[in-house]
């Protein structure tokens, strides 16, 4: 009975390697690939297309005061809204503001559609989904021409690197310094090798719903423990902008399919 | 988004005696009425499709039957044999009363 | 015994309850399948037998226990088969969805996306016009993933 100290020392060895060995099995990076196939290959269509299609719809129907549909000004399906969003986010020279793909919708529905009340919604986030798609297959190609989107840059750069709330997090510690490697099931995407901002909005599989950008940047800031900026803040604007600018050269690719 | 929309999907051709796939979404909450609201905590009421028919030509191919645990905005996948051109139909409704129907069309070539 | 005793001892047991358990994969009380197989089929589940000829797709890890996308194919003929069942164990009404497939189907299969409360087994019987049942069982791991 002397080396009795050795079994559940052994024990524990013999049971940490079967765990590890259980858990090498299921890569949680190919998980997303696995579900995306199976859904392609069973159902034939992705949610975040039946999404896109159902923003179709909505495009072309009008809706509030004036009786308009987005379509009036912007053709049918979108036709002159082709490439829209691959310079987005940018300088509007009506709002004489920077303006992220949430907050130019909310501004066109508002001003020129009479709709009152935008809520941030299913069907708002199916038209931005619409939208997004309208610039499939083109490249990311956002540029800071104007003193507005130099500014708005710098901010959303500031941002991104700023650690905040109770646990001193910044997007740049899990997405610069730790991009790529994983946190539980996760694996954190990369600011500058993955080109983020290309395949947002996205359909999260996670949690079976469609999310913009400024869903996701909410959803990050709840994690880190900060109140999240409540939707069209300037801050979801400033840091889109920073990505999407990070993501120039990417190939536009709506909606995401993601955990 | 309208409650009770469909998507459709078939071929649009097919070979005499190919079995294709008939692929469906459906929008609906499906809510299973154990869910409680996170707000007010009183529980949803149930409110989810039950019943689905898939018919060829108004012939009855399948009848699906689900409660509360098929996922909201049910993605349904299925098999028909096509013997001749005609409509796909499926036909179905809620447990509140909602009932619906969509079609699509398959030719034999 | 003495104290170097009984900190072995427990050494032992916790290392025995910590890592054994992973090894072995208990299958929780079903009592309530039960109930709803011997309700819905007329048959208990002792009675159904797996087989291979029923194959059922599902993922290991299902992140969200609220969309599965669970997949049944079978090569017996589908004029042999009545009708598909689906049930997961561990939700609080284990039935999901049947199917009665006809010759019209062409073959035995069918898709969808279902709700998972927690890790459970997935099972797919297949009732046959002879009155005879088989089974597919699968588990789905359900997790909360790591960040958002």
């Amino acid at each position: 009975m002397r080396r009795l100290w050795l079994l559940p020392l052994l024990m524990g060895a013999v049971g940490g390697i079967v765990f590890y060995a259980l858990a090498q099995q299921e890569d949680p990076a190919q998980e997303v690939k696995k579900q995306k196939e199976m859904l392609l290959k069973e159902t034939g269509i992705l949610p975040g297309d039946v999404y896109a299609e159902q923003g179709r719809d909505l495009f072309n129907k009008p809706m509030g005061s004036a009786g308009k549909s987005c379509s009036s000004c912007h053709g049918q399906d979108g036709r002159y809204l082709k490439g829209a969003y691959a310079h987005m986010p940018r300088y509007y020279k009506d709002a004489d503001a920077v303006l992220d793909l949430d907050t130019r919708i909310k501004y066109c529905m508002e001003k020129y559609m009479g709709v009152k009340d935008v809520k941030h919604d299913t069907n708002f986030k199916s038209i931005a989904t619409f939208v997004a798609t309208l610039s499939n297959g083109m490249k990311m190609d956002v540029r800071l021409e104007h003193p507005k989107e130099k500014e708005m840059y710098q901010k959303g750069k500031e941002l991104w690197y700023a650690r905040v709330g109770k646990m001193d997090f910044s997007c740049a510690i899990c997405h610069d310094t730790f991009g790529g490697q994983r946190i539980r099931l996760q694996t954190l995407a990369r600011i500058k090798q993955d080109k983020v901002a290309t395949h947002w909005p996205a359909y999260r599989f996670s949690n079976d719903q469609l999310w913009t950008m400024e869903d996701r940047i909410r959803g990050c800031y709840s994690q880190i423990r900060v109140t999240p900026p409540p939707h069209f803040h300037w801050a979801h604007i400033a840091l889109s902008l920073y990505m999407a600018h990070e993501a120039n050269g990417g190939v536009i690719e709506t909606p995401g399919f993601v955990r | 988004m309208a409650i009770g929309a469909g998507i459709l999907r078939v071929p649009k051709e097919a070979k005499k005696g190919e079995i294709v796939k008939v692929q469906m979404v459906i929008t609906h909450p499906m809510e299973p009425g154990t869910r409680k609201d996170p707000q007010t905590g009183q529980l949803i009421p149930a409110y989810h499709l039950t019943k689905l028919e898939l018919f060829f030509n108004n012939k009855l191919v399948s009848v699906i039957d689900m409660g509360g645990g098929v996922s909201a905005n049910p993605f349904i996948g299925i098999t028909l044999k096509v013997e001749e051109s005609g409509t796909v139909k499926i036909s179905y409704e809620d447990n509140k009363g909602g009932k619906w129907e969509k079609t699509a069309e398959i030719s034999v070539v | 015994m003495d104290r170097r005793r009984f900190l072995l001892l427990s050494a032992l047991g916790i290392a025995g309850l910590t890592f054994v358990p992973g090894i072995f994969r208990p299958s929780f009380a079903s009592s309530k399948l039960e109930e709803d197989i011997q309700k819905r089929l007329g048959v208990s589940l002792s009675q159904i037998k797996e087989s291979a000829d029923v194959k059922l797709q599902a993922p290991t890890i299902a992140e969200s226990g609220a969309n599965v996308p669970v997949s049944v194919e079978s090569d017996i003929p589908v004029e042999k088969v009545d009708s598909l069942w689906i049930f997961v164990d561990n939700n609080p009404s284990p039935w999901i969805a049947d199917v009665k497939f006809t010759p019209m189907n062409g073959k035995v299969y069918f898709a969808t996306r279902i709700k998972m409360g927690q890790t459970s087994n997935v099972r797919a019987i297949l009732k046959l016009k002879d009155g005879s049942f088989l089974m597919a069982a699968k588990e789905v791991k359900v997790t909360v993933g790591g960040c958002g």
